[in-house]
């Protein structure tokens, strides 16, 4: 497993006989992100099949199917899965369930790493984008437990015709296609490319929980870029640019080609400017993320504040309504933020009221993107202090008005560190996640319904409350 | 073709030494939350205990003897397959390695 900040995150593409569809991703997945500048040491992707299959040659019509989609399919040697290979992989993804099921009979450690492809497109739509890469596996696990996922998007390679075969290794490539464009927005470096842009580039600076970024518009109009980003992260540009900590340059370009070049020269590259808002947002939270590892606690949560700067961080995984909170809590309390909540080692809170996302085509999990002055949000205070620390556990068709009540410390320690980013780079890991737990009065656990009822119970959350509400 | 058989579950000697690792961790009421690499893990009391017997390397002899003075032996079941019950999570996380023996 990956630890080190930047050690490469490891992929395994595991299918059955190792021979056909296994090395038609490995291949199209690594031409994908070599098409958009992403390194070998970001990103590896290898292969390998549950059956034995050590030293075969892929089949002739994988081969084909790597050639047409623009992949190269030489050298290719066939692996059996083994324990090396499961040990080293971050995540594994393999064609559908019956392999996800063989992988892990043999390996039952690497469960919460393997997904199918239907998983991952689903659970990806959902959640992880706003997570350092090294992250999503366990961020996209924990999701998979609270929800059903339809096997829509598996892959079959039973009782094909040419025409079924064709349609087989086209959603490989889709899916590829889509993964790498997720992950290139987030891996560290992304849109880092040299040069401060062209002569028509448009610049917007962003500051992200004291991170300065800068954000290099290009493309085929980018004053039309420029003045989108910049609606979208109004609360957070700034008039004044510091020198950037963190660049990322971002095209939005209607031609593929054009995308293509701009993608090797280490740009973000889209077609829309709903495309390139939808990934930025993933962009600049992470680059951030990154740029402040180790130095502070950085939770998945959405918070608010009271005027007077005491605030409430509600913890929860992604997908799970934290976004929904802020909005309805934003309209009376200060909105801090809806996903990333950076707190230092005295309880000092730096907002990032970053644009609300909220999912507009579930099929490609698009989220469209909303400014907190969009929403009317009010705004948080110019010194905001973390007070209080909640554990969200939000049940649909829960009767009742909202109920908190403390939890032992490991036990919500435990929930919260799987919502931490950079933990291990904590200088003092668990405990400065204990630390700050202890400094807001313990963790309590807030059971609700609906985000409406929420309003009501923030100021006993604010004021150290240990336990209230309703049944 | 086949695949390959599943992996045997954990079997150690008596004299085989285990050794606890972690990056971090806290202890609360005979639990143990534990950071290893990037994953947390919240130990029971059984398992926490095992975590520190070995913190230095420990018989898997005198680990049994030392869980059974805490909990008393196990009502049902050998209780070398329970002890090795007990370690495989540990080892297959990672949280314990496992020398050969003599």
């Amino acid at each position: 497993m990956s630890t080190a900040a930047h050690a490469p995150f490891r992929v395994l593409m595991v299918g059955r006989t190792g021979v056909f569809m296994a090395p038609v991703a490995e291949r199209l997945m690594r031409l994908q992100l070599a098409e958009r500048a992403i390194p070998l040491n970001a990103i590896r992707v290898v292969s390998a099949g549950v059956e034995v299959c050590d030293g075969k040659p892929m089949e002739v019509r994988s081969a084909e199917a790597i050639t047409r989609h623009g992949g190269n399919p030489d050298g290719y040697v066939a692996r059996t899965l083994n324990r090396a290979l499961v040990d080293r992989a971050d995540m594994i993804i393999t064609a559908r369930m019956d392999v996800h099921d063989d992988v892990v009979e043999q390996f039952p450690s690497a469960e919460s790493r393997t997904f199918t492809i239907s998983e991952i497109g689903h659970l990806y739509s959902e959640v992880a984008e706003m997570a350092p890469l090294a992250e999503h596996p366990g961020l996209l696990s924990r999701r998979r437990s609270a929800v059903a996922v339809d096997p829509d998007f598996d892959l079959d390679d039973e009782a094909y015709d040419d025409e079924q075969e064709r349609r087989l290794f086209e959603r490989i490539a889709f899916a590829c296609d889509w993964l790498a464009d997720v992950w290139a927005a987030i891996v560290p470096g992304a849109g880092a490319a040299s040069g401060t842009g062209s002569a028509r580039s448009t610049t917007v600076d962003i500051d992200a929980f004291g991170v300065a970024v800068r954000l290099v518009c290009d493309g085929d109009d980018p004053e039309r870029l420029a003045r989108a980003v910049g609606l979208v992260w109004s609360r957070l540009v700034r008039q004044d640019p510091r020198e950037p900590e963190v660049t990322v340059h971002v095209s939005v370009l209607d031609r593929h080609e054009d995308r293509v070049g701009a993608r090797r020269a280490g740009h973000l590259a889209y077609a829309t400017i709903d495309e390139a808002l939808h990934h930025l947002t993933s962009t600049v939270t992470v680059r951030a993320i990154d740029a402040r590892a180790g130095q502070l606690v950085m939770l998945h949560a959405a918070a608010v504040a009271l005027p007077d700067g005491r605030a409430v961080g509600f913890v929860a995984p992604s997908g799970t309504g934290k976004t929904t909170l802020a909005r309805v809590l934003g309209a009376h309390f200060g909105y801090v933020t809806d996903e990333t909540l950076a707190v230092d080692f005295r309880q000092r809170v730096f907002p990032y009221p970053k644009p609300l996302s909220i999912i507009t085509d579930p099929e490609l999990g698009m989220k469209e993107q909303w400014s907190a002055d969009s929403l009317d949000l009010l705004p948080a205070p110019a010194q905001v202090r973390l007070t209080r620390l909640v554990l969200l556990e939000r049940i649909p068709g829960r009767v009742g008005p909202p109920r908190f009540e403390g939890i032992p410390l490991l036990r919500g320690l435990a929930e919260v560190a799987s919502q931490v980013s950079y933990l291990p780079r904590l200088p003092g890991k668990l405990h400065d996640l204990a630390d700050l737990a202890e400094a807001v009065g313990g963790l309590v656990r807030l059971t609700y319904a609906d985000a409406a009822d929420v309003v009501g119970v923030v100021p006993a959350l604010v004021a150290g409350e240990q336990g209230g509400g309703g049944r | 073709m086949k695949p390959p058989p599943p992996q045997p579950p954990l079997s150690l000697p008596a004299d085989a030494v285990v050794t606890s690792r972690a990056d971090d961790f806290l202890e609360r009421d005979g639990e143990m939350l534990v950071l290893a690499g990037s994953h947390v893990y919240l130990l029971s009391p059984v398992a926490a205990e095992a975590m520190r017997v070995a913190w230095g390397g420990v018989p898997v002899a005198e680990l049994q003897v030392a869980l059974v003075e805490v909990f008393g032996k196990p009502s049902t079941g050998n209780i070398h397959e329970v002890l090795m019950a007990i370690l495989a999570p540990l080892v297959d996380q990672g949280l314990m390695v496992h020398s050969s023996g003599r």
